[in-house]
């Protein structure tokens, strides 16, 4: 490496850490926080280092602790079977969609593009996946609805495409006799490394923070609450006391860290992601290429 | 042989009863029930008990809770009025009754109270009226104390030390010359501290008319009949407020950054930072028991109007109804009117089963059974007063055993609106509702508060008023309540 | 003529394994997306629960006149447009860099650490961002009044009741919140580029910026009209979070954070009117998909190859 590379580095390091240094103050801060004392919280203000450390917040959460565990569970199973379903479905699109010589790729492409500006509106989402498909209170509900493909990732895809990889590796493939499966699998997907974990980092964040999902489609079913649902459900309870505990006598004697409850969530909702974040990733590129190269 | 005939018989036995069973298969109705803060881990137990009572009863009826969070409720009652996979609910934090009316999401009750809820209409008596709308009966509300008054609740360890008599305290003057004694001896003391986005009071003698800011509003006084809608935010009674709260804000009665207070008004109090907070209340005895508890300091309060007053928003908040596209509405309504008039149904559904979730105390009151608290009950009655009818329950401890019986009784004596039964329909006007909505979000708290240089503030916010189309919505409010007025 | 047909038809039928593996998503897309289109009509109708969405009677453009009720209308305007404008411009800038920084660390580990940190904000929700800023800017107790401006002597500043510091509170908070996710995207592109550029440019005698300028930023070219032209399209569009929760919905910041999305909000709080609300979205979406087909069009006459259909 030459000189300026070297420099480069340097700099590189140094803007990345400061951006970095950015990223972790706050969840330092959401960390110390969860931990501060409510009244001390709302007294002196939120602190790196509170006068007063508690743990009424988790204490709080401990009630709920089976059920967190099980959303946990559902979270992630969502997001593997989610996440590995929106990669196939968009590969499977985008890829069609970058190839210059196909009829109608305009067209397709518009009207991937259409989905990403219109949509109908919540109540015939709703009445189309409960009616029609009978999704409700299943665990259908929190992988399909929305979630399945993105026109977003498949319009990223096809630009990759369209830009790394070269049309003449595709052509030398043809004049091979290679079948356009064979293409995609042996050619051009070992090939999208890059992008296929992007896609499947989108889809999998997008799947891990939904609450929607859940909020529309589980009423009865609420065991396949995933975290997020399950935390709102917490957080608004904390809420309720709070706020309510003044009109109900059953309430009363009860208090809640509705704030620090708020960042405890935070936290439980953030950091396991954060842990599991770089092995799924390395995971899940791994598995893509192996599965493509094996099929 | 014989056991031939045995089989035979029994056969027969099986066969009658199947089809004895078939001709009454009894209706199942889907009834709506919000979870708060525990999810209700006995709800099929107390289920089962509500329909073994109904069966007992006769009714060909079977109950089906439908838990939802308190985090989803108005989402999803607002999915399921679409699809009809309710068929009864308590439309609290939903739009108001005028609304839901307007959408056609609710079936109407007239024809079917007549029918099958004699017992409803008897309870509610007049004030079943304020679950109509253009005349129509639309549901049934809770029962509840329905008036309120504005109270000031405050530590008493701090008013008897400084020696304050809160019975002295009656209105909102005697309030600040009580509150400059508190703040002379406890200068970082909060005297009035305020929830979310700043609000520390309701309006109270005021009637709404059917919209959730006094845009067009009666102004209630004593005796009076009248019926003139006002702008509240230009009447002698605001700005008396706005004169209030500037005295307030320049005395340093309320707290440090109040526009980006984070919980509710009375939390300040409980942990120490705020000597008293503004809550309305309609009965001054169950409000000091029961926030005594809550804030885990004793305290007094005081009341700082005149007069208790029952409105139509007031009465009309919870009210139970019956979705447009239930199929199940005669079921629906009969269940409804048990639940109004059983006592042993009403406290199944509020308090869950004697001896499981709760004891009798020798109070005559109840409390929760060996071991539970609300945290880890299996039927969360925290949301008894959800129910149609609470009075005819046991309270709770601390709760006197007679609290709803002066419940009912401040019913009877408390001030009414001349627009009690009277609610606006505001579609003609939503435009301007919606736009004058946003300019006092953006103005009020910050006039009430003293915070910028308010007479600018208040000029504009009149202004803008105005240009929303605030006369509008009054003319619209005034000739809704003409027509109304001349009917009655 | 039937030769064109004819031609057509044989790539057609030569391309049949492509179109067979576009099934499922356009199958996925009729169903998630189109399907439910039909409520579009809502916006042009008085919605009746007990009539459902086909049978309810039409009523015009009763369900838009609201949206332009408000004396604000101008203010609400210019902050969407604004902001949108400021973000498109400056988060894309940013991103860029972020991207082209990560690829230029030297250890792998680094840079894996650095690209997880910075998603940290994207999995923040905005209730939570509030109070972080409110940590930092309240009055009586903030970070900055206690810290920062103590310490350079000057005296705090009521950051809540004025709306001139808004627009830069509000844009830095909104470049925080996306810098990491968005430069993941370009990040991708980056990593994908054929390494034997660069090497065939270092045999050359070209240095870093040289390579950036060359190579990267060339080969970047096609991502960034994309997710412009996707932003430009989601332009009369505003996160609600960041202008509503942050601001903690303070009424004298509304110069500086009223938008659409929130005025909407705030509109149909009360009445949660389902017509109206497809009214607002669908006069986002069509002003905004006008915007993208000028745009669009722009770029193909420009350069064919980078328009997006």
């Amino acid at each position: 490496m030459n000189i300026s590379g070297k420099r480069i580095g340097i700099f590189a390091n140094f803007v990345l850490a400061i951006l970095s240094l950015s990223c972790v103050l706050p969840l330092i801060l959401l960390v110390t926080s969860s931990l501060t004392a409510e009244g001390s919280l709302i007294k002196n203000g939120y602190a790196f280092i509170p006068e007063q450390w508690s743990l009424d917040a988790y204490r709080y959460l401990l009630y709920s602790h089976a059920q967190i565990l099980r959303a946990y569970q559902m979270t992630i199973l969502a997001t593997f079977v989610g996440t590995l379903s929106n990669v196939t479905i968009t590969t499977l699109l985008a890829y069609p969609l970058s190839r210059k010589s196909l009829p109608g790729r305009n067209f397709f492409s518009f009207a991937v593009f259409f989905t990403l500006l219109f949509n109908g509106g919540m109540v015939p989402s709703y009445l189309m996946w409960t009616q029609v498909f009978n999704i409700k209170d299943t665990f259908w509900a929190l992988i399909l609805p929305n979630l399945l493909m993105n026109g977003f990732g498949v319009i990223v895809m096809r630009t990759y495409f369209t830009t790394n990889i070269p049309g003449e590796i595709i052509e030398a493939a043809r004049i091979d006799g290679a079948g356009e499966t064979r293409t995609l699998i042996s050619i051009v997907l070992p090939l999208s490394k890059p992008i296929l974990s992007t896609i499947a980092l989108l889809s999998g964040l997008a799947y891990w923070n939904d609450w929607l999902n859940g909020l529309y489609y589980l009423v009865k079913r609420t065991d396949f609450y995933t975290i997020q649902n399950l935390l709102n459900r917490l957080i608004a309870s904390a809420d309720f006391i709070s706020n309510n505990a003044a009109n109900s006598a059953i309430l009363s004697g009860i208090t809640v860290p509705s704030i620090g409850v708020r960042m405890a969530i935070a936290v439980i909702a953030l950091i396991p992601i954060m842990i599991l974040y770089p092995f799924l990733q390395k995971g899940f590129v791994k598995g893509i290429v192996i599965g493509g190269v094996k099929g | 042989m014989k056991k031939t005939l045995a089989l035979f018989l029994s056969l027969i036995l099986l066969l009658s009863g199947i089809s004895f069973a078939a001709a009454e298969e009894p209706v199942t109705i889907h009834v709506a029930y919000m979870l708060t803060m525990n999810p209700a881990e006995g709800r099929q137990e107390v289920q089962d008990a509500v329909n073994e009572l109904l069966a007992q009863k006769g009714m060909n009826i079977k109950v089906e809770f439908v838990c939802i969070d308190f985090a989803s409720w108005s989402t999803q009652i607002n999915l399921m009025l679409t699809d009809g996979s309710i068929d009864l609910f308590n439309a609290c934090f939903m739009p108001s009754l005028s609304v839901l009316a307007d959408n056609g999401s609710l079936a109407p009750m007239d024809d079917l109270y007549a029918q099958y809820g004699q017992g409803i209409l008897e309870t509610l008596d007049e004030y079943i009226d304020c679950a109509r709308v253009d005349g129509v009966l639309y549901g049934a509300p809770k029962l509840n104390a329905f008036s309120t008054a504005l109270m000031y609740l405050m530590r008493k360890d701090i008013a008897d030390e400084l020696g304050i008599d809160p019975e002295s305290i009656t209105d909102l003057n005697t309030l600040t010359e009580a509150l400059k004694i508190v703040k002379a001896a406890y200068p970082d003391m909060t005297m009035i501290s305020n929830g979310n986005g700043g609000a520390y009071m309701d309006f109270s003698g005021v009637d709404f008319l059917g919209t959730e800011d006094p845009l067009g509003c009666l102004i209630l006084e004593e005796g009076s009949t009248d019926l003139t809608v006002q702008n509240y935010y230009t009447s002698d009674a605001f700005k008396e407020l706005l004169a209030y709260g500037k005295l307030w804000s320049e005395l340093g009665f309320f707290m440090k950054d109040p526009l980006n207070a984070q919980d509710g008004s009375m939390a300040y109090v409980s942990n120490g930072l705020a000597f008293g907070s503004f809550v309305s209340y309609s009965d001054e005895e169950t409000t000091v028991s029961v926030q005594q508890k809550s804030v885990g300091k004793e305290i007094y309060a005081s009341q700082v109007t005149p007069q208790a007053w029952a409105t139509t928003n007031n009465v009309s908040g919870m009210t139970w109804c019956v979705p447009a596209l239930s199929k199940n509405q005669e079921a629906a309504v009969q269940f409804l009117n048990e639940l109004f008039t059983d006592a042993a149904l009403s406290n199944l559904v509020c308090n869950g089963i004697e001896n499981v979730h709760y004891v009798l105390t020798d109070e005559g009151n109840i409390t929760f059974a060996e071991g539970l608290d609300p945290m880890s009950t299996s039927w969360p009655s925290g949301m008894g007063t959800f129910w149609p009818n609470i009075c005819i329950t046991h309270p709770w401890s601390p709760d006197p055993a007679d609290v709803y019986d002066n419940w009912l009784a401040s019913n009877e004596t408390c001030g009414k609106s001349p627009a009690l039964g009277f609610t606006f329909s505001a579609e003609d006007v939503a435009d301007e509702v919606s736009a004058c909505a946003m300019v006092v979000d953006k103005y009020v708290s910050a006039l009430m508060l003293n915070i910028g240089d308010t007479d600018a503030l208040y000029a504009s916010f009149l202004s803008e008023l105005e240009v929303s189309g605030i006369d509008d919505i009054i003319a619209a409010k005034q000739a809704q309540l003409d027509a109304w007025a001349a009917i009655q | 003529m039937g030769t064109v047909k004819k031609e057509r038809r044989r790539q057609i039928i030569k391309h049949l394994p492509l179109y067979i593996m576009m099934i499922p998503g356009l199958v996925y897309m009729a169903i998630n997306n189109y399907l439910p289109l039909a409520g579009l009509q809502l916006a042009f109708k008085k919605f009746k629960y007990v009539l459902g969405i086909w049978e309810s009677p039409w009523n015009g453009l009763k369900n838009f006149t609201y949206l332009f009720k408000t004396g604000d209308a101008w203010v609400i305007m210019r902050n969407t447009l604004g902001y949108n404008l400021v973000f498109i411009l400056l988060g894309t800038l940013l991103a860029i860099m972020v991207a082209i920084l990560l690829s230029e660390v030297p250890r792998k580990r680094l840079q894996q650490s650095y690209q997880t940190v910075i998603l940290i904000p994207h999995l923040i929700s905005y209730v939570i961002v509030s109070y972080i800023v409110y940590a930092l800017l309240g009055e009586s107790n903030g970070m900055v009044n206690n810290s920062i401006m103590k310490a350079l002597g000057l005296s705090p500043v009521a950051w809540y009741t004025e709306a001139k510091y808004w627009p830069f509170i509000i844009t830095l908070i909104h470049l925080w919140k996306t810098f990491g996710y968005s430069s993941i995207i370009y990040y991708a592109t980056i990593v994908g580029i054929d390494k034997s550029f660069y090497e065939a440019a270092v045999m050359d005698g070209a240095g870093v910026w040289k390579q950036i300028r060359y190579i990267t930023l060339p080969m970047l070219k096609p991502v960034i009209i994309t997710l412009t032209l996707l932003a430009v399209g989601r332009i009369f569009y505003s996160d609600f979070g960041l202008f509503y929760q942050v601001p903690m919905n303070t009424g004298l910041l509304y110069n500086a954070t009223n938008t659409i999305d929130t005025y909407v909000y705030r509109g149909l709080l009360e009445t949660n009117d389902i017509g109206r609300a497809s009214a607002a979205g669908f006069i986002q979406s069509i002003l905004g998909f006008l915007l993208v087909l000028g745009t669009n069009t722009a770029v193909r006459m420009i350069e064919k190859e980078q328009a997006l259909f």
